[in-house]
């Protein structure tokens, strides 16, 4: 019945040269979800940049793991808040594969996610606000003007923009996460909007609570169980979970879908 | 039931042997007289010394004078604060030896790590402080039995005697279920010589340091080493020494020790039990069937199926708002879901053999009879299970998360499959309404069952259960009862009546 991965099973996504001609770059992918996307688009046949901020070790064994499977794949350092680095990375990654032509946004500036210790709304300042947004949609636009002459020059590409289901359904109130979110999927429609055009399709993939990664780790036992009960599907996304709805829309089958975004939590949100 | 299988475990690779024994009753000198052995258990590398004869015959002798000095005239409730205070450092996340066992024992059993981390929380909660007032009350109407001569319902008064030395055999199957036994060895004042099971050596040894921390006195009464199982020069000289022996073991293990424990000496054996659940019809509702399926798959899938109170049969009823085939695949989703969390233990060839052999045999069944379907994980041996209409017997699982679901009409049809099991059966998880739960617990019991839980519930027993029937302290202790008929006799030799006078008192007349 249902398909269980098995141990090099690439997460139970399979492999294939689908997007044998693609050239993807993924922030934030030396762990947890983005590292999962990047191994998926690499099992699936496109050169891979697996951008990373601080943690070059774990960056280069996500390369290495695309590339012992047959693929592609760079680890290129940038700071995704800092334009200039971004633009330098993108320099970097043409260099070596072309022109980026899926552009994944899956960094965010670190967040803690800790129901027993979160910021309360009284807590919550503007300046906390705009760190996040610095780096979900801060990130997100630097890294899109960045790529956005190559994805012209090459007739078309692929956005796709990691949030999150608490935008519409916030179980636990991430007041600055969230919002910030929030920004990324409305930036995102607007991008849509004028992208549409020029033949780049941009879409948005929203998981619920994923276990496991670094920064769920604080979710607590309880909470853990609560969600899955609640989700249609009963249990937590897995980071393949969000790999699997990325390759969707990287790949032909999604051609005609933009300004979509994509729940990936079991059911918990349907819309 | 052994589970030693090679696992990834970064962690462990290269790391120095860490020591999987306890015995505070020895010196560094004498320590380092002794002959040590490393073994790899998983991927973790366990130091031990090599379990003599000689070094059991000292370990005895010092364990028997430690009771003595520290447990044999301490008060019961003093000796259950201290154990109570030991079980509370294991409730702080950063107690070393709670991260070491959560660390380590993934690597040593092969058992996803959430699953023994949440797995250990939750047993360990039976040994809270009140919980073990529980121990006490479920088997002695007066715990002051265990300090004292106490009136008793005959008329006279008796004391209660657990031994002053307990040989343990304890159990690798399941991380954590040591602690049962350690405790209830305490809280009849008895020491104890472990031996830890070779699949699992380290959390015994963990567990006696806290105590140890917690209560060196008490600490001085256990000793934790592992031999070989069967050592019968070894095992020789622990007998001779004990004056109980309490064994979780399997069946050819436990038949062996029956055999060789001395008349006399009272042996308490554990382990070889099967479990089952059964489902009323009322489970099945259609708010209720999914939740149903989830706990089922949770009692299933909790240490692979290795624990003695693990299902290995679920009988669901029919006329509920869903059948038992749409229950079935709830079941599978749900065995599925807790795969992906907590994935089972990679086997061994003969363990995955055994779930192959049943899966095609029911699958090659499946053909010709719309009564059987076997549903299992793909492309792996995760989790199976299987439909069957018509069994000809209740038969045990092979484990790892292999399940058999029977629909039955009642509990009236599971009677004449549990029966041939009565001596092996253990746990009934139950789902059903109030007012069926006393007939169905009567003819459970009646068939040998002695635990009846709720379905989801099955993996933890409440605090002082009758461990597989008997009671768990009771067990261990002798009686020693003063008659009423004697305590009114000695009033004859009362010194008043029987003392010649003194001279003080011939100076009292004056």
């Amino acid at each position: 019945m249902s398909p269980l991965p098995s141990p090099g099973d690439h997460g139970g996504l399979g492999r294939s040269d689908l997007l044998r001609d693609r050239v993807a770059l993924v922030t934030g992918a030396s762990r947890g979800i983005g590292a999962a996307i990047a191994r998926a688009l690499g099992a699936h046949g496109a050169a891979v940049a697996v951008n990373y901020l601080h943690d070059a070790v774990s960056a280069a064994a996500v390369v290495a793991d695309v590339q012992a499977a047959g693929g592609r794949a760079h680890a290129v350092q940038a700071d995704v808040t800092d334009p200039d680095a971004v633009q330098a990375a993108v320099e970097e990654v043409e260099d070596r594969f072309g022109p980026a032509d899926v552009v994944v946004n899956n960094a965010l500036r670190s967040y803690t996610f800790d129901p027993l210790a979160r910021r309360t709304a009284w807590e919550t300042s503007w300046q906390d606000h705009q760190r996040q947004l610095e780096g979900s949609l801060g990130g997100a636009v630097n890294v899109c003007r960045a790529t956005l002459p190559g994805l012209q020059a090459r007739g078309g590409g692929r956005i796709i923009n990691v949030v999150t289901d608490l935008v519409e359904r916030p179980s636990v109130p991430y007041h600055d996460y969230t919002t910030a979110k929030a920004a990324l999927l409305g930036y995102s429609r607007t991008m849509a909007t004028e992208l549409g055009p020029l033949g780049i399709t941009v879409n948005c993939v929203a998981p619920g609570l994923v276990h496991p990664t670094d920064s769920s780790r604080t979710a607590t036992d309880e909470q853990r169980d609560a969600l899955e009960q609640a989700a249609p599907l009963r249990r937590l996304a897995t980071p393949d979970d969000v790999a699997g709805a990325v390759l969707y829309f990287a790949s032909g089958w999604s051609r005609f879908v933009t300004g979509a975004c994509l729940f990936v939590d079991g059911g918990l949100v349907m819309r | 039931m052994t589970l030693l299988h090679p696992r990834e475990a970064e962690g462990a690779r290269g790391l120095e042997a860490l020591d999987a024994f306890f015995l505070p009753q020895l010196d560094d000198t004498e320590l380092a007289a002794l002959e040590w052995t490393t073994r790899r258990v998983g991927d973790v590398p366990l130091r031990g010394p090599v379990v003599t004869p000689a070094l059991v015959e000292v370990l005895c002798e010092r364990l028997l004078r430690a009771q003595a000095e520290e447990l044999a005239d301490r008060p019961v409730m003093d000796v259950l604060e201290a154990l109570g205070r030991a079980v509370a450092r294991w409730s702080d996340p950063d107690l070393p030896q709670r991260r070491a066992a959560e660390q380590l024992l993934p690597q040593i059993t092969g058992y996803a790590s959430d699953m023994v981390r949440r797995g250990l929380k939750e047993h360990l909660r039976t040994f809270r402080r009140d919980r073990l007032l529980r121990f006490l009350a479920q088997d002695f109407d007066n715990p002051l039995v265990l300090d004292g001569f106490q009136p008793d319902r005959a008329g006279g008064r008796s004391r209660a005697y657990g031994p002053r030395l307990t040989t343990q055999f304890f159990a690798g199957n399941v991380p954590g279920l040591p602690a049962w036994n350690l405790v209830c060895a305490f809280l009849v004042k008895s020491a104890t010589l472990g031996k830890s099971a070779g699949a699992e050596p380290l959390f015994p040894a963990l567990f006696a340091q806290t105590i140890a921390e917690e209560d060196p006195g008490l600490g001085r009464c256990l000793a934790i080493v592992h031999w070989p199982g069967g050592a019968e020069d070894v095992e020789q000289v622990a007998f001779a020494h004990a004056d109980a022996v309490m064994a979780t073991a399997g069946l050819r293990a436990t038949e062996d020790l029956a055999r060789r424990v001395p008349v006399g000496v009272p042996f308490v054996p554990y382990g070889h039990k099967v479990s089952f659940a059964v489902i009323g019809h009322e489970a099945l509702a259609l708010t209720r069937y999914a939740e149903t399926a989830r706990r089922v798959a949770r009692d299933v899938s909790q240490y692979d199926q290795q624990g003695c109170l693990s299902p290995h049969a679920v009988f669901v009823e029919r006329g509920g708002a869903v059948d038992p085939r749409t229950f079935t695949a709830a079941l599978a989703a749900e065995m599925d879901h807790y795969e992906r969390a907590r994935p089972r233990a990679r086997l061994g060839l003969e363990e995955s053999a055994a779930v192959a052999a049943v899966r095609s045999r029911y699958e090659l069944r499946s053909y010709d009879d719309p009564g059987v379907q076997v549903v299992t994980s793909s492309r792996s041996t995760a989790w199976t299970v299987v439909l069957e209409e018509h069994p000809e017997r209740f038969e045990p699982s092979p484990l790892n998360r292999v399940v058999r679901v029977h629909p039955v009409d009642g509990l009236q049809d599971v009677v004449p499959l549990l029966l041939p099991l009565r001596r092996y059966l253990q746990t009934a998880g139950v789902a059903c309404a109030p007012d069926r739960l006393d007939t169905w617990a009567s003819l459970l019991g009646r068939c040998g069952v002695d635990r009846v839980c709720a379905v989801g519930q099955m993996p933890r027993p409440a605090a002082g259960w009758h461990h597989d029937g008997r009671g768990s302290l009771a067990a261990l202790v002798r009686w020693t009862d003063v008659e009423g008929a004697a305590e009114v006799d000695v009033e004859r030799y009362d010194p008043e009546w029987t003392r010649p006078s003194r001279p003080a008192d011939a100076g009292g007349r004056r």
